[in-house]
């Protein structure tokens, strides 16, 4: 088995117009690990996803998929990676069972069972037309399509986009199963973190165009800290916090949201005198949400007229 | 490739049966409309001969033209928009498949829906045109090839519409400049002499155009990183097609607004008297002048005489030039009807064609079918020699056929008969003897031409002769000026006595010489001897229109400057002026967009050749990426280079913010 990343990018970046969607993005994904590739809308993961894929050609910079130059991307290693798109768009005319079979006719190493595995799993009627599916149903399709493959590399791009919970919960399911076998590598986007909790091993954030995060699923968990502090009156203002995310203040109450939280950040939270001083733990969602959330202080004190009113 | 192919005609069929139920409606009304068309023109005994044979009717002929370009470009362009949402446009090119393969699925599809859309109720018109009883004039293979080479021409369109739905353009409306290659090639289908002539333009327009959208399909649709083959076919088909749209708004816009009524023209007339007055016409204005240039007055009134009060004399008007010489009508186009047969006259239930091999043949208006044939040797029975066809009369060009002003009169290499068409005989009026040999010949029958009816005029190699209708010669004048350099004479009946003779150089003959070749009349007295001869002085050169001299100075200059009118080569040469204002600029956004001395000085080169077109194609078909500031010499750059192309500093990486987390990943599994 290879040491070298299924995906590597340097410098990677794409404008879209005068804006600059993907700036300098430098990644690597090791091979047989499940990658989360998270960030808010418009934040660049599709438009990655497609460069990575060979479909939009980078302004600068480069990215390797499986050993080979994105933009020339061959026949044989496209056939060892599957793409799940977006909007999970197919052909509405063919029914469930034609396209398995119009999709088998170009991957050598097509598993029909996996196909009739995952179309089970959703309940697909294989006489069923594609523009009659749900559009959970029709994400299992387009995962089923994308699996029997067998591709050494999955991307997904954001495959629980509009699912309902249980189509969601089904599709987490395929996910969890497949990281169970081989080598397997599977890069994903998503907004759903508990989606990304259950399944990921590494997690990268893209904030604005910008990658800012790209570490070991835990290591964000660890390194994005709430501290509570409360003080006899109302909070002071605040010193410059290193790696400050944000702070919530209230009556007599200070939330603040950092990174990197050790000796020093303390030294500083203390220099404001708190009655107490406490660190939250966070759920991954939250630690994402204050992570990719308006940068600063919040304030929940409401002024007399505001209260009256 | 089979799957893709099927999917390709599963999800374009409908377009295909649209196509084809609008063409069958389209040509099934054309031949409804047949029999009444018919009735009418026997009734009126006179009509245009195209409407005779369904295949070669102009006005259907542009019908199909349009249909076929409509539907090509519409097939093309459905089949790349259909997949044009990113996630479709993944799924289809996201497969282990290269995308040569993809294109050429989706082209063979593209051909079969096209042939079944449109090739199939044209084979239809075809089939039912050639069999008997169906239409009541001559039918050869031959006839077909116009609606063929309309049904190649719509292949273009469809690389077109492949071309313009593939294309990425930050000109929307440049992403259709496939279009004006498929409009060319449609105007010089109408024009050119030969099929052969028409296939070629086909194939080049039709390669260039698939050249160009395979190369666009490689990347996208962007016109970076093509391989340099598809670029080289882009850049082709966008300055031609520029080109064409450049002439199309001269000619249209340009010429309409800007230049009415400055259209002129020149040319000479004879009055019934004999004198000789030039008319001028600029626009709207008419200014009649004598052969020395002085204004001709009305002798009673004074004042400036008009063209429209002035009494034209009878006339006769012969060619040796309508026997399939070089120039001749039927050299035109393979569209054009006189190239297989004209319709000659009409008598009774038949349908008399003078066909381009020299026979009369008829045709039952009722059965529709073939009802005799007349020929010099008294029958059609094959091997005929050179005295045993006819010669093709001056009114056989247009391709119009009037029972009420043509003489039955016909005439072979040797013998000018009076054709009997009630007793289907030929009697003979005249034969020419001691090796001479008739070449042109005409005969006048009407109530208002009174002194010329029933006069026939014969052009022999060496003489005019003028016959009455029992054949006694009554006028006989040697041919000189001769054919071939003076192919057209008028002969004129004067008043209040005598006759007059022009004598008309052939056009390409005298292009050749320079302009020496003048137009020559003699006066000849009732008793045949000649009063006078004069030759008419050069007309002016027409004067351009300013529309014209726009349109050539926009030329490319890599133009052929032979290929230009000898009076608008003066004009030729501004198209420098353009073309260095185009370089100058070209060489300035290269800078500016910090492209490669390489490309620049392409770029520079092409700018030179190509002028105006050749830069607008360069525009259209060029991405700009943006800039942006540079931090190390605050000057813009642009982005899609990895340094600074002012200072080379390289990009900054994006700012620090303390809050990255970047932690080493190996996996074990």
């Amino acid at each position: 088995m290879s040491d070298q990343p299924v995906i590597r990018t340097r410098g990677l970046t794409r404008y879209f117009g005068a804006r600059c969607v993907v700036r300098d993005l430098n990644l690597e994904v090791p091979r047989g690990c499940v990658f989360a590739f998270v960030g808010r809308n418009g934040s660049g993961k599709s438009t990655t996803i497609r460069m990575l894929l060979g479909l939009l050609r980078p302004d600068r910079g480069q990215a390797s998929v499986l050993g080979c130059d994105s933009r020339q991307l061959t026949p044989e290693i496209r056939a060892r990676i599957g793409y799940l798109t977006e909007e999970h768009q197919l052909y509405g005319w063919m029914t469930v069972r034609e396209a398995g079979e119009f999709q088998a006719a170009f991957f050598p190493r097509w598993d029909e069972k996996i196909f009739r595995g995952v179309i089970g799993h959703f309940g697909l009627k294989p006489e069923a037309r594609v523009k009659h599916l749900s559009r959970g149903m029709r994400a299992g399709l387009c995962l089923a399509l994308t699996l029997a493959p067998d591709p050494e590399l999955l991307i997904l791009d954001d495959p629980a986009l509009g699912l309902d919970p249980v189509a969601r919960r089904s599709l987490v399911e395929s996910m969890i199963y497949l990281t169970r076998r081989s080598d397997r590598t599977i890069f994903f986007s998503s907004h759903h973190l508990g989606d990304v909790e259950r399944v990921a091993d590494y997690l990268a954030v893209l904030d604005y165009s910008v990658l800012r995060v790209c570490c070991p699923l835990e290591s964000f968990r660890d390194n994005v800290q709430e501290v509570q502090l409360r003080f006899a009156g109302a909070p002071p203002p605040l010193p410059a916090i290193p790696g400050f995310l944000q702070a919530i203040r209230s009556e007599n109450q200070l939330r603040v949201t950092c990174v990197h939280y050790n000796g020093e950040t303390e030294k500083v939270l203390r220099y404001l005198s708190p009655v107490s001083l406490e660190l939250v733990p966070l759920s991954l969602e939250d630690a994402f949400i204050s992570y990719l959330g308006e940068r600063g202080e919040k304030s929940f004190i409401l002024s007399d007229t505001e209260v009256s009113s | 490739m089979k799957k893709l192919i099927l999917k390709e005609l599963r999800e374009q069929y409908k377009i295909a049966l649209i196509g084809l139920a609008i063409l069958t409606v389209m040509l099934s009304l054309e031949f409804a409309g047949y029999g009444s068309h018919l009735r009418q023109v026997m009734s009126m005994a006179q009509g245009p001969s195209e409407s005779f044979q369904p295949l070669l009717k102009h006005a259907l002929l542009v019908q199909v033209s349009i249909f076929c370009a409509v539907f090509g470009m519409l097939l093309g362009w459905l089949q790349i928009r259909a997949e044009k949402h990113p996630d479709l446009w993944a799924f289809l090119v996201h497969r282990p498949i290269s995308r040569n393969i993809i294109l050429r699925s989706k082209v063979v599809s593209g051909f079969v829906l096209y042939a079944a859309g449109a090739g199939l109720p044209l084979f239809g018109i075809i089939l039912v045109v050639s069999i008997p009883g169906n239409v009541a004039a001559p039918f050869t293979w031959a006839m077909a090839l116009p609606l063929i080479s309309i049904f190649l021409v719509g292949m273009v369109y469809y690389f077109a519409g492949l071309l313009t739905g593939v294309r990425k353009a930050r000109w929307f409306a440049s992403r259709g400049v496939g279009l004006g290659l498929g409009v060319l090639a449609n105007i010089f289908l109408f024009v050119m002499p030969e099929f052969w002539h028409a296939l070629l333009i086909i194939v080049v327009t039709g390669s260039l155009l698939a050249l160009a959208a395979w190369g666009s399909f490689q990347t996208g649709g962007y016109y970076r990183d093509q391989p340099i083959a598809g670029k080289v076919a882009l850049i082709v088909t966008s300055s031609v097609s520029v080109l064409v749209i450049l002439g199309l708004t001269t000619t249209f816009v340009v010429n309409l607004a800007l230049s009415r009524g400055e259209y002129t023209t020149s040319y000479y007339q004879l009055t019934k008297e004999g004198n000789i007055i030039r008319i001028f016409r600029q626009g709207f204005d008419e200014e009649v002048v004598d052969i020395n240039g002085q204004t001709v007055l009305d002798e009673k009134s004074g004042q400036k005489i008009k063209q429209q009060d002035l009494q034209q004399p009878q006339q006769l008007w012969a060619t040796t030039k309508g026997n399939g010489q070089r120039g001749s009508y039927q050299q035109q186009s393979f569209f054009n009807i006189t190239r297989f047969f004209s319709a000659w006259r009409v008598k009774d239930q038949a349908l008399w064609y003078l066909t381009a091999d020299g026979r009369l043949v008829a045709y039952d208006v009722i059965t529709r079918r073939f009802a005799g044939i007349l020929a010099p040797s008294g029958g059609g029975d094959g091997g005929m020699a050179n005295d045993s066809r006819f010669l093709l009369p001056p009114e056989y060009g247009p391709g119009y056929f009037n029972n009420h002003q043509t003489r039955g009169v016909l005439a072979s290499a040797r013998t000018a008969y009076l054709v009997d068409l009630e007793k289907r005989q030929l009697k003979p009026l005249f034969t020419v003897t001691n090796g001479d040999a008739i070449q042109g010949f005409a005969g006048a029958r009407s109530a208002r031409l009174e002194a010329a009816n029933g006069s026939v005029l014969l052009l022999t190699r060496t003489s005019i002769r003028l016959l009455d209708v029992e054949g006694r010669t009554k006028l006989h004048l040697p041919y000189v000026p001769s054919s071939p350099e003076y192919p057209m004479v008028n002969f004129f009946w004067l008043e209040p006595a005598g006759f007059a003779v022009r004598f008309d150089p052939d056009h390409l003959l005298s292009e050749k010489s320079g302009g020496k070749l003048l137009s020559h009349v003699k006066w000849v007295n009732p008793d045949g001897s000649i009063r006078k001869a004069q030759d008419l002085p050069k007309l002016p050169e027409l004067i351009q229109k300013n529309a014209d001299r726009f349109f050539v100075s926009l030329l490319p200059p890599i133009f052929p400057l032979w290929s230009l009118n000898e009076s608008y080569r003066v004009w030729s040469g501004f198209r420098i002026v353009p073309a260095i204002l185009c370089a100058g600029i070209g060489w300035w956004l290269g800078r500016r967009n910090n492209f490669t001395l390489k490309a620049q000085i392409g770029w520079g080169v092409f700018h030179l050749l190509f002028g105006l077109p050749g830069f607008l194609a360069f525009l259209a078909v060029q991405e700009w990426p943006p800039r942006e500031s540079c931090p190390g010499c605050n000057k813009l750059r642009v982005i899609d280079r990895e340094s600074c192309e002012h200072c080379g500093a390289n990009f900054a990486p994006p700012e620090k913010t303390g809050t990255e987390i970047f932690e080493p990943l190996t996996y074990q599994s």
